[in-house]
């Protein structure tokens, strides 16, 4: 899958990374942070703080990325013409569900004869 | 029917109209949550304006906008001659927008979904693919009245033998003149390029002498039709009166109300005097014009029973207008439609 190499797309990735490696205790920080090019010594503390801080700025910068993830894709879809009136429309028993047949009323002599 | 209502999933990714999303021609509110609140300021029938297809497809919006399918002007002129001048002004104003009017046909009764009558409508034709043509559920619904059962033999009397080869309307009746050439023509009889059977069947190239010198002698005096209607069709009567509509089957040969010299089939479409009383008019020239049309009842064959015999028509006058026959109560105009066929002479 290609990455798009945008700082928001970095800050995101970052991010959630962070954050899967401090609710699973590292375990997979190496792999994934490889995959994301983010250095794993970055994980670790070299930079002077203590490892339970990080986990709780990680966490929180995790649950940001995933509110503001969010927000983007609610928005994303609201501006595709598939998710809108499509959601209805195209699903039958849906419609089925709200279809008012309309009212006709014949005459009683109406008719061919 | 609910599945009217319901798009193909598979069509919305691979049509271009559809890349600007729905409410780019049908408004309405794409965030709505609840079926009353999505469908505010909705726009059923968009191409009700044919300037919503003008952007892409200019050429085609600026034609039909003079098309009689779209002007509906036919009816009108089906009408007027009855009125006098004062009448007419009452009609234009009164009735021919509120009511006649509501049938004309945007682009998407015949590309996208069927035709409405009222609130009756077949729904989207292929879950709203944009397509071509779909006679049965677009020419079949408005015409389902007299020609397009007729043509298919739902009448149960005989199949047009043009449909019987696997034809369909728009085989003769082309998509220039759907669409319009311009030209706001008041009548389907004074299209200029409306179909006719010698574009195909051309006079001169008969297989047989027989077809040959009847095709001759009557050239310019009878209508194909005239011979070639194999069966009766749908003749209405009582229409317009408000007690609902009446039909018979009937054949009727005559002289052609809007040429004389020529003999036709004719279809009865009587008009009570009174149909438009309630807005002042009284049909002041209620005599001048007959109850019944020239007209192609599209119940065609090549062997008939005038075909077969020229006896059936020049002695026996088989299906020939009679007083006795006419409508009862009707305008004096019809008596004008009477033609008595003339016997053979010995030797021909």
């Amino acid at each position: 899958m290609k990455q798009e190499n945008t700082a928001f797309g970095n800050f995101i990735r970052i991010s959630m990374l962070q954050g899967v490696t401090a609710l699973q205790g590292g375990r997979f920080s190496v792999s994934l942070c490889f995959y994301s090019g983010h250095p794993t010594n970055g994980m670790k503390s070299t930079h002077g703080r203590d490892v339970s801080d990080m986990k709780a700025t990680t966490f929180i910068l995790t649950i940001t990325a995933v509110i503001i993830f969010s927000v983007y894709a609610e928005k994303a879809d609201s501006t595709d013409p598939k998710n809108s009136c499509v959601q209805c429309h195209t699903n039958a028993k849906k419609i089925q569900s709200l279809y008012v047949p309309p009212k006709i009323e014949f005459k009683q002599d109406e008719g061919e004869g | 029917m609910y599945k009217g209502f319901v798009v193909s999933p598979d069509v919305l990714d691979n049509d271009p109209h559809f890349e600007q999303g729905c409410t780019f021609c049908h408004q309405g509110d794409e965030n709505g949550s609840t079926r009353e609140a999505a469908h505010i300021g909705l726009i059923r029938r968009p191409s009700d304006d044919p300037d919503s297809c003008g952007g892409c497809h200019e050429d085609i919006a600026a034609t039909y906008k003079t098309s009689l399918h779209y002007t509906t002007a036919g009816l009108r002129q089906g009408i007027i001659g009855r009125f006098s001048s004062r009448e007419i002004e009452t009609f234009d104003r009164s009735v021919f927008q509120q009511s006649c009017r509501n049938c004309h046909a945007a682009c998407g009764d015949c590309h996208v979904k069927g035709p409405s009558f009222d609130e009756i409508c077949t729904g989207l034709l292929k879950g709203h693919r944009f397509v071509r043509s779909e006679e049965k559920k677009t020419c079949g619904f408005c015409h389902g009245g007299r020609v397009y059962p007729e043509f298919t033999g739902q009448y149960g009397v005989v199949k047009d033998v043009h449909f019987d080869i696997g034809m369909t309307c728009m085989n003769c009746h082309k998509k220039e003149a759907m669409h319009g050439n311009g030209v706001s023509y008041s009548s389907r009889k004074d299209v200029a390029d409306r179909p006719r059977c010698e574009n195909c069947h051309p006079t001169g190239k008969e297989k047989s002498e027989k077809a040959k010198k009847a095709h001759g002698l009557h050239k310019d005096t009878v209508t194909c039709t005239a011979c070639h209607s194999l069966s009766t069709y749908k003749n209405c009567y009582n229409c317009h009166i408000g007690k609902g509509g009446e039909s018979k089957s009937g054949f009727f040969l005559g002289k052609n109300p809007r040429n004389p010299a020529v003999i036709t089939t004719l279809r009865a479409v009587p008009t009570a005097k009174d149909t438009f009383k309630k807005v002042g008019i009284t049909m002041e020239k209620y005599n001048d014009v007959p109850n019944y049309h020239d007209a192609v009842p599209h119940v065609i064959r090549k062997i008939t029973e005038r075909t077969n015999n020229c006896n059936m028509c020049h002695l026996v006058k088989m299906g020939f207008l009679t007083k006795s026959k006419l409508v009862k109560g009707g305008p004096k105009a019809n008596e004008s439609l009477i033609y008595q066929p003339r016997p053979i002479p010995p030797g021909n």
